[in-house]
């Protein structure tokens, strides 16, 4: 256990580096935007007086050397300050702390449901190499592949918002409405399926793609042969022995890829006006807000370091032939 | 060559080539100014406009061809600025290797994960955008998988004979990279050079129609957005821009794909 608490510190130092480097890159971009940070990030003097301009400077000590500001700026954020979205009239912190939470749901319910299907995918595509089926779920995959996130989303909501009518077009509960327990949760489930499939069918194909290939170099293995020759049932040799083996190197790719499914969620949460960090990102945008924008960029960087972090440790317990002592 | 064994990669090929012509030939082929404003807004398809009308009136086919245009052209050019850096990185790297080595595959590994698209929107917004910029910052963002590629391959290239021989007789260092280690890694770096394509595009039609595309030309991804807003009473407003999309990259995932079981059989799937 010491060894593994170890572990955990170290990988956590390791990644300050990381943060830093990414609270670098807000910093120059603030200081090689065109103009006075100050009008950049608050806006023009409209929105703000020349009273509260000035202390603002001097508060990010605009007139001092730019290590000193590199400091002031890191022990700003270090307070929890990630800036003032003048537009919203509320600290950067507090808009995306309150998106957090729909974000999360719409991510986890489409990771959950393109590892489950897409490792459907794959084990089948394995199991039933070089037929018909394994064909088709080759195409399929691919087609997955390809299609742009944003316009899987239209054509789902063409399909079966307009045309069929089965399911809503936008948001996370149906608008004065609102229902409480179980009822509730239904309206939100109602609503998380299109931008569920929306966001996961290209994780889906990943993971198809993935386990296949994983799983057939593992059926090619020597134990494999083993358990047949033991007699084993098909089912055992295909789920405890192989697909046990097969997952591993999808956690490493399934961890970089949670990281990486924010893009997505930006794109899939403007499509469905889903109340969440993706939707507020499109505001933004809109909004020029910058101080906004640069707190999203830092947020979802920090969320990535630590998915990747966390990915690390799931694996070592996954993976008993990893140490975690070696260097 | 294992290429014309590869059905789908031969389909990709045909797909890449006809559209890239398109591209190419776009001022003549495309029907219309795409920016012209026409009399019917969001007319159905019809003989006079085979895939419609914009909420502009503008017909929807000639928007598409010249769409294909700039998404082709951003794709290429920042699939080549991927493809440099990731040589000038990983090159020096996986030769040099020591300390060198260790310090450009940290620099690699910070940037492999960085959000990169919320780098892009976020200096996109702030510094405004053009074509040239969008080819740059995507292209200066997706470097990193193709440095640790290319210097994998140096890595193992570097103690083979023919490296050895060179430098007994007294070739130098950046002789022996750009004359007798490069060529041989080439069949590595070719299929990303296709597969980066595909995903620059997919990158620029995503900031497009998040709002931060450039303005001033005619994309895919921008076309898109405003669907979002009429495809309540035009469905072919948002199915033909999106279709094209996706059908070249499909093509170019095709082609990626089969030149690397074409030139890697390492990496052939089983």
């Amino acid at each position: 256990m010491s060894t593994l608490g170890a572990y955990v510190v170290r990988r956590l130092l390791q990644s300050i580096p990381l943060v830093l480097f990414v609270m670098a890159i807000n910093f120059v971009i603030i200081h090689a935007a065109p103009g006075d940070p100050i009008t950049y990030l608050y806006g023009s003097s409209a929105d703000v007086s020349a009273e509260q301009m000035q202390r603002l400077r001097q508060e990010l000590g605009l007139t001092q050397p730019l290590y000193v500001q590199y400091a002031l700026y890191l022990r700003q954020l270090a307070r929890g300050d990630l800036g003032f979205s003048v537009i919203n009239r509320k600290p950067v912190l507090d808009l995306i702390l309150e998106r957090i939470p729909a974000t999360l749901v719409l991510m986890s319910a489409a990771f959950v449901f393109s590892v489950l299907v897409g490792g459907l995918w794959g084990v089948i595509s394995a199991v039933k190499a070089r037929t018909q089926i394994d064909y088709w779920v080759t195409i399929a995959s691919l087609f997955g592949y390809s299609m742009p996130t944003f316009w899987l989303g239209l054509i789902l909501i063409l399909i079966f918002s307009l045309q069929l009518g089965w399911f809503p077009t936008m948001g996370m509960t149906t608008l004065g409405r609102e229902r409480s327990g179980l009822a509730g949760l239904a309206d939100v489930a109602h609503h998380l399926v299109l931008p569920t499939i929306t966001l996961g069918m290209f994780y889906l194909a990943i993971y198809a793609r993935l386990i296949r290939a994983s799983m057939l170099e593992v059926l090619g293995q020597e134990f494999i042969t083993t358990a047949w020759s033991k007699g084993l049932p098909a089912n055992a040799v295909y789920y405890k022995h192989a697909l046990r083996n097969a997952l591993l190197p999808v956690i490493t790719i399934a961890g970089l890829q949670i990281g990486f499914m924010f893009t997505g969620a930006v794109l899939t949460e403007t499509i469905f006006a889903w109340p969440g960090m993706g939707g507020l990102t499109y505001q933004a945008i809109l909004q020029r807000d910058y101080a906004l924008l640069m707190g999203l960029f830092l947020m979802v960087s920090v969320c990535v370091i630590l998915m990747n972090l966390a990915t690390d440790l799931v694996y070592t317990f996954v993976d008993p032939r990893i140490r975690y002592t070696a260097s | 060559m294992r290429y014309q064994r590869h059905r789908g990669g031969l389909i990709g090929l045909v797909v890449v080539v006809a559209l890239a012509a398109v591209a190419i030939l776009a001022p003549t082929i495309a029907p219309y100014d795409p920016l012209a404003l026409g009399d019917v807004a969001l007319s159905a398809p019809s003989r006079d406009h085979p895939m419609g009308t914009d909420h502009l009136g503008r017909d929807i086919l000639s928007s598409v061809v010249w769409g294909l245009r700039v998404s082709l052209v951003v794709g290429v050019g920042s699939a080549l600025i991927s493809v440099v850096v990731g040589i000038l990185i990983g090159a020096p790297a996986g030769y040099f290797r020591s300390r060198l080595d260790g310090l450009l595959m940290r620099a690699t590994d910070a940037f492999m994960v960085l959000p990169t698209f919320f780098l892009i929107l976020l200096v996109a917004s702030v510094f405004g955008t053009s074509i040239g910029k969008l080819i740059a910052l995507i292209g200066i963002t997706n470097w990193p998988p193709i440095a640790r590629l290319v210097r994998a391959e140096f890595l193992s290239l570097r103690e083979r004979e023919f490296t050895l021989a060179a430098r007994t007789i007294g070739v130098g260092h950046l002789m022996i990279m750009l004359r007798h280690i490069l060529p041989n890694a080439l069949p590595v770096v070719i299929p990303t050079l296709s597969l980066r394509t595909a995903g620059a595009i997919i990158t620029e039609a995503s900031l497009s129609f998040l709002g931060v595309g450039d303005p001033n030309v005619v994309s895919l991804g921008q076309m898109l957005m405003y669907a979002l807003q009429f495809m309540r009473m035009a469905w072919w407003t948002a199915a033909f821009p999106g279709l094209a999309i996706f059908v070249v990259v499909l093509a170019l995932n095709l082609v990626g794909d089969a030149l690397n079981d074409a030139l890697n059989p390492r990496f052939r799937k089983t």
